[in-house]
């Protein structure tokens, strides 16, 4: 018996040891969550779906604003809309002993409005089922735990993944959190992916309640958390027209909605859907990395009118 | 619990160390903990069915202890239908009660009546099927005076439960399995090591093999419409390997863990698809299956004795019950039915005794004649598939006519480079070891330790990197 187990202890060891320098290769190039997960606890943070996750350029508003090494911790409609999971998450993501933190706070009315089918029989939102409901521990590197339950593709991708760096129809989650999307950039292809992209929007939202009220008050929960730890800035990220117009029927007054909410908190509310046209868009709802660079200064310029007006 | 679970990577070391370090000094508390672990195992995946197994197994001993008293014949066979009608109800209400209501509304509006069906929301116990046969062939077996019914309803219970084999199989009998548990067993060295290396191989076939065939196969069923013929025609190929390396990868796990704890089963599947004909490809599939359908219902129908008719009769029976065991639904049925069109010209041919060797047994690679044999057994299987596979007949019969078409001859839409590498590998791996238990039990015996760690630990590093999410095994739904 002694024999057996001292082999297979020394056998598993090997094996487990194996697994764990796979699962250490894991970095920016693994999925477009898994670096955001692995990163140590941040003082001051971007929060967010998609557009945030590739809109907003961490290095530029640190460079203008003044920030000191914010993150981008901005994920999806899906799994991030503003809920008790998303909340749980940052709040583990956050360095408490902070209290001079940047925060920005992207808004959108999917990420302010309720599925349908959601919380149906009291089962709880789809996000708490997600990866960032289910994963508890979001400062370990390398992320074990990420990596058995939520990562979707086999574990050989860990290591594949690596070397598509740069190739068309890539991502790449930086140091910083920002998630850089390589994608073609030509007329016809934008045509196209923004053609599908309005109409799968388009679908979605007869699937959608609109505004709700539990989302909402975890958006406040969330500035509130943030308030504790420095200064916060909601902020509307541009999409074209079309895309705004399926907006306006999801939650039609959003804006006076945040507005109000924005006073009473005494947070600033920089809308950039006013200047829309000013910005390029791979899809339609996401900024090319140009246009992203762009308006991360923009928006960094605002932040500092802001901060300078208030102080 | 699933075998390819980190709950079960948990559990199976703990259950381990308490049955060889804990409570190795008695039987008793041998048994006691499998019944308890057995019940843990089950019950992870819902515990309010524990009550089906327990109660099948305090009706069955019971049984079997009123048969040990019973001398009068009438009696006896009342007690056995009494144990019979209370298993097979069980089975007839999980799985079939939805299946005949529908059949019977439809059968209704065929005539014009129109009835509002009243279906149930069933969920089936998992591996219902299974322990339902196991502890059938126990009062079968004592009923026939094959068995000595136990007396330790411990034991007993151990035996129904067995957690390695409970919800997919090997269906053990009770004649094998149950004088186990009346033994204490001792740890053995080489039989612990043999059992890791056919879970190592078992999980190899269920997380490389079929779970990566399992995503090809669903894509091609799932669109089958818009797919050429090769493509569907490869589709059906992936499925034959998900479901021969889901099915038999689970009862090589199951098989080896029991071996962890000293305990033999039967082999269950034999290399299967180097099958020479039909009547061997059944002796290989599924024989745990195939010999509970032989030896308690068509051996007593009279089996390959009496008139050619009867033997028919007898042939078309055990293939349309083995495909109803497999599921409520036409396809399975019409699977079975195939299969039994397979087999009967060879049992009319008196040659489905031909091939009960190993293909090509003194030879490294088979003759044209057996190569060409397995090629037609594999592909008669590969079309009955398609039917285990469709959701309805009327689809599997669409797909096999879009596979009759020109497009046969082109290049399959769909080419997954990677899993055509590991199939063959596989293949290569399976035809090597052929005349053992399980593939690779003596394979690499001729080369040194180092080497032979190497390749195992090669083996487990691709279950690691190439195994998906944790999929569930198919025969669970049976």
């Amino acid at each position: 018996m002694r024999r057996f187990l001292f082999h297979t202890s020394l056998f598993l060891i090997v094996l487990l040891a194996s697994f764990f320098v796979v699962f250490s290769m894991a970095d920016g190039t693994t999925d477009a969550f898994y670096k955001k997960l692995s990163s140590p606890k941040q003082t001051s943070l971007i929060v967010g779906s998609s557009r945030a996750a590739q809109g907003i350029h961490p290095n530029i508003i640190d460079s203008i604003y003044g920030s000191n090494n914010i993150y981008n911790y901005s994920f999806t409609i899906s799994a991030s809309p503003y809920g008790k999971a998303y909340y749980e998450s940052i709040s583990k993501k956050l360095n408490s002993k902070c209290k001079n933190g940047v925060f920005i706070i992207a808004v959108t009315p999917w990420s302010l409005s309720e599925n349908k089918f959601n919380n149906k029989n009291g089962m709880g939102y789809p996000e708490d089922y997600d990866f960032i409901g289910k994963t508890n521990f979001v400062n370990l590197k390398p992320n074990i735990e990420y990596l058995l339950e939520s990562f979707i593709p086999k574990n050989e991708a860990i290591i594949r993944n690596k070397y598509r760096k740069g190739l068309y129809q890539t991502f790449y989650v930086q140091d910083n959190g920002w998630l850089e999307v390589t994608i073609e950039s030509d007329m016809i292809s934008k045509t196209i992916r923004t053609k599908n992209k309005i109409e799968s929007y388009r679908n979605m939202l007869s699937n959608y309640n609109g505004f709700s009220e539990y989302r909402w008050n975890y958006l406040i929960k969330t500035i509130n958390l943030f308030k504790e730890q420095g200064d916060v800035y909601l902020v509307r990220i541009p999409v074209i027209e079309e895309m705004l117009e399926i907006e306006n029927e999801l939650i039609p007054n959003f804006d006076e909605r945040i507005d109000l909410l924005a006073k009473h908190l005494q947070s600033p509310y920089i809308n950039m859907m006013l200047y829309n046209h000013d910005y390029d868009y791979t899809d339609g709802n996401h900024l090319t990395v140009n246009s992203g660079k762009k308006f991360s200064l923009d928006l960094a310029n605002q932040m500092k009118k802001l901060k300078h007006v208030s102080n | 619990m699933l075998f390819n679970s980190l709950d079960f990577a948990v559990f199976l070391p703990i259950v381990f160390v308490l049955y060889w370090f804990v409570v190795n000094k008695q039987l008793k508390y041998q048994n006691i903990l499998l019944v308890v672990a057995s019940y843990v195992f089950y019950g992870w995946w819902d515990w309010r069915f524990l009550t089906l197994i327990l109660f099948s197994t305090i009706v069955d001993y019971a049984v079997g202890l009123a048969l040990s008293k019973q001398e009068n014949y009438s009696k006896r066979k009342i007690l056995l239908w009494i144990s019979i009608i209370v298993n097979l109800s069980f089975l007839g209400f999980f799985k079939y009660f939805n299946f005949f209501v529908d059949n019977f509304v439809q059968a209704f509006s065929f005539f014009g009546k129109e009835i509002q069906p009243n279906t149930l929301n069933i969920i089936l116990p998992v591996g219902i099927s299974f322990y339902t046969f196991q502890t059938l062939s126990y009062t079968i077996d004592v009923y026939k005076r094959n068995l000595e019914p136990t007396r330790n309803f411990i034991s007993f219970a151990a035996f129904v439960s067995f957690f390695p084999q409970l919800v997919a199989g090997p269906i053990e009998r009770a004649s094998n399995l149950l004088p186990q548990f009346y033994i204490k067993r001792q740890f053995n060295y080489n039989k612990a090591v043999d059992g890791l290396r056919q879970i190592l191989w078992g999980l190899f076939k269920k997380v490389v093999i079929a779970d990566n065939c399992a995503n090809v196969a669903n894509a091609i069923f799932e669109g089958y419409e818009s797919y050429s013929a090769s493509t569907l025609l490869l589709g059906a190929v992936f499925f034959a390997f998900q479901i021969y390396g889901d099915f038999s990868g689970y009862s090589d796990i199951a098989i080896g863990t029991s071996r962890l704890f000293g305990f033999d089963l039967k082999q269950n599947f034999a290399f299967p698809y180097f099958s020479r004909d039909m009547a061997e490809f059944w002796r290989r599939w599924h024989i745990s299956l195939s010999t509970w359908f032989r030896d308690y219902i068509y051996i007593p129908f009279g089996g390959s004795r009496g008139t050619k008719r009867n033997q028919i009769r007898n042939v078309f029976i055990i293939f349309l019950v083995s495909g109803f065991w497999h599921g409520a639904n036409w396809t399975f049925i019409v699977w079975g039915v195939l299969n039994a069109m397979y087999f009967i010209p060879l049992l009319l041919l008196n040659k489905n005794r031909l091939n009960t060797n190993v293909v090509a047994e003194h030879s490294l690679l088979p003759s044209v004649k057996e190569l060409l044999q397995m090629g037609l057994t594999f592909s008669l299987t590969v079309i009955a598939w398609v039917f285990f596979r469709a959701e309805s007949v009327s689809m599997a019969l669409h797909f096999l006519y879009r596979t009759a078409n020109s497009s046969l001859f082109t290049i399959p839409q769909i080419r997954p480079t990677d899993l055509l590498i590991f199939l063959l590998i596989f293949i290569t791996i399976e035809w090597a070891g052929r005349r053992d238990f399980y593939a690779i039990e003596r394979l690499w015996f001729k080369y040194p330790k180092p080497i032979r760690l190497f390749v195992y630990y090669t083996i487990a590093m691709m279950i690691f990197l190439y195994g998906g999410r944790t999929q569930e095994f198919i025969y669970f739904q049976f």
